[in-house]
């Protein structure tokens, strides 16, 4: 099969020059990575020159060039490794020490204004009032959340609109901010609204608590108004309006971040990436992210309608990263998210092993209070498959959900070292594997890697990345949006 | 449909677990024989054509190579793992020893604040929401794009 990685031994290696490596054709290069993570892209003949063990000092391969590290400072030559180097490396990346659950998405209502056409949330009509959080769940679900030791805990509101359910947005971040003078921990909230309630009054409030914004804006109004179908109103210009509402606020001095606006791509979405990214450069915003479809919870049902094929996602995601990178030679400032992220992990080695690490790193807590291992496993609960459930607020500990057999099942599935197929990936240090996409899709946590859609589709990326890192002019502008990290 | 499977190569650990995985679609039974493992396929649907069985019969054999393959992975990485797993489940839980709430939560004045908020929000969701329905039970099947005009 075309996805499985280029074994390293195609070649004869060299014993005792050929430290452990996994290696991928990009291209006409060869990417080789390792365990520490670090990577090296090397022609042909000089993967063959490796692989014989006729790599030495003094060669550039070996000891590179200004400013660029060999092979050697990489360890990947066996004989010369640097085993206090490797340790350093290895530790953090293997046995990060880890602080507790710090991502928090509280499902305030599942009642909705819209109907998306991929809409994940599993959303009720706006009278369905007995879906909305109550009062005392919201108490117990802050409460819950303060048990995590993490010295950063980020609160997300969601829905549904989690402006249909605003009294409990506002006792959820009073309670909370109260509770913090105590607990002392670095706290954000952050408000995940499709902003067609979004008024002054609110947001003022919500700037006075510290909260972000985020919406979605799937691009120009016939793409946008067709995914996601406002049933009070025209969808496309209140999304615009609370976005401009926000952005004059920070312009007239608010402290608040610039928002964000997350673009859905469905398959109308294919082939429209120039005008997606306009619309968002438009609106002042600098970071562009492409929120890809997968076929879990409710966009499974749709997904003969709006679905494609992991190809399709990543020629639109080349397309798209060109685009961007053009605009940026032109000198508009903007990024794209996946790239950043994934030139953190490249560039900076700064990855952590789990990234998804379902309950351990990120938990879920829905309108009735059931607590889930991160959003993607409540909705797949949505769909009668409760495998992510792993308490309650009114009746759990921290330590009880901590404990819960499928948070080790999650964690172990979670890593890359006890998957086949991503153990041998050269892709390996920079991925993630994502236990809730394989139960979804493939009905186990563990999945199976060969016809994996979720592997397909990360390797394609990696793929478009690698080979963007080959041209210098982009590199120089990749390596430029690691600035926009700590935004 | 029957498959004969050597026990040479495959293990009823793996068997079970690719069986289970497929329980969705698939009736798997399962006899033994000193040397192989015959495994019976049967379609959970009833109007599966003969190619349509085929198909799942190779889908339930790429799950059992997944799986036969993972227990390889997990013997050549098990320690690595394991070490992995409980650090993560140790420290995000906060050490051996995780900190107690803070005394401030405790007192009179923080539950006298939180019992005032309490009561403001719940005054505030009576007076500006609709009005609280009893439990519908399900929620709403999905959209469809030919549902809308």
């Amino acid at each position: 099969m075309s996805r499985l990685t280029e074994p390293a031994g195609v070649l004869e290696a060299s014993p005792l020059k050929v430290a452990a490596h996994n290696a991928r054709k990009v291209g006409s290069s060869v990417l080789i990575t390792n365990d520490i993570g670090e990577h090296a892209m090397l022609t042909a003949d000089e993967y063959a020159k490796y692989l014989g063990g006729r790599v030495e000092n003094g060669d550039l391969l070996a000891t590179g060039a200004a400013g660029v590290k060999g092979l050697l400072q990489k360890d990947f030559v066996r004989d010369q490794l640097d085993f206090a180097h490797v340790a350093d490396r290895t530790v953090p990346r293997h046995l990060l020490d880890w602080k507790g659950p710090n991502v928090h998405t509280v499902v305030v209502t599942l009642r909705c204004n819209f109907k998306c056409l991929y809409c994940h949330a599993s959303v009720v009509g706006v009278e369905r009032t007995d879906k909305d959080m109550t009062v005392e769940t919201a108490r117990q679900v802050v409460d819950l959340i303060f048990q995590s030791p993490s010295p950063t805990l980020m609160i997300e509101f969601q829905g549904g609109e989690p402006l249909l359910n605003w009294p409990v947005v506002k006792f959820i971040a009073q309670y909370a901010k109260e509770k913090n003078k105590h607990h002392k921990r670095a706290l954000h909230f952050g408000l995940i609204s499709n902003f067609s309630l979004l008024d002054d009054e609110k947001i003022d409030f919500l700037i006075a608590h510290g909260v972000s914004f985020c919406t979605s804006l799937d691009g120009p109004k016939d793409l946008h108004d067709r995914n996601r179908i406002y049933l009070g109103g025209n969808s496309h210009e209140s999304v615009l309006a609370g976005l401009r509402k926000v952005v004059a606020k920070k312009a007239a001095g608010a402290k608040t971040d610039t928002p964000n606006a997350i673009c859905t791509i469905t398959k109308h979405s294919l082939g429209r990436a120039p005008e997606i990214v306009d619309q968002l450069v438009a609106l002042g915003l600098e970071r562009i992210q492409f929120g890809p479809l997968d076929p879990i919870g409710f966009a499974k049902k749709s997904w003969d309608t709006i679905g494609y094929s992991s190809a399709e996602f990543v020629k639109f995601y080349s397309d798209a990263l060109d685009y961007i990178i053009g605009l940026n030679k032109k000198g508009v400032k903007c990024y794209e998210k996946m790239a950043l992220i994934f030139m953190v992990r490249i560039l900076e080695g700064g990855h952590w092993r789990f990234p998804n690490a379902d309950g351990v790193a990120r938990l879920a807590y829905n309108h009735d209070g059931s607590v889930y291992t991160c959003e993607e496993g409540r909705l797949l609960a949505n769909e009668g498959d409760e495998f992510f459930k792993i308490g309650h607020a009114a009746t759990s500990s921290f330590t009880d959900l901590l404990d819960h057999p499928t948070v080790h099942a999650s964690l172990l599935a979670s890593s890359a070292s006890a998957q086949p197929m991503c153990f041998q990936c050269a892709y390996n240090p920079f991925c993630s594997v994502l236990p809730v996409y394989n139960q979804g899709t493939q009905g186990s946590v563990f999945g199976s890697m060969p016809d994996n859609g979720w592997c397909e589709k990360m390797m394609g990326l990696f793929d478009v990345v690698f080979t963007k890192l080959q041209d210098p002019e982009a590199r120089k502008i990749l390596e430029s949006w690691l600035e926009y990290k700590s935004r | 449909m029957k498959i004969e499977l050597a026990k040479k190569i495959y293990s009823k650990d793996s068997l079970l677990i690719a069986a289970q995985v497929l329980s969705s679609k698939l009736n798997v039974y399962l006899e033994e024989s000193k040397s192989a493992y015959t495994v019976t396929i049967e379609a959970k649907r009833k109007d599966v054509v003969p190619a349509q069985l085929a198909a799942l019969a190779g889908e339930f054999g790429n799950e059992l190579l997944n799986q036969e393959y993972r227990f390889i992975v997990g013997r050549f990485n098990s320690k690595i793992s394991s070490l992995i797993v409980t650090q993560t489940l140790m420290a995000a839980r906060g050490g051996e020893a995780p900190a107690a709430p803070p005394a401030g939560e405790a007192t009179p004045e923080f539950k006298k604040l939180v019992a005032e908020l309490v009561r403001n929000a719940e005054a505030e969701v009576a007076r500006t929401m609709p009005k609280k329905i009893a439990d519908q039970g399900t929620v709403l099947p999905p959209v469809k794009e030919q549902d809308i005009v």
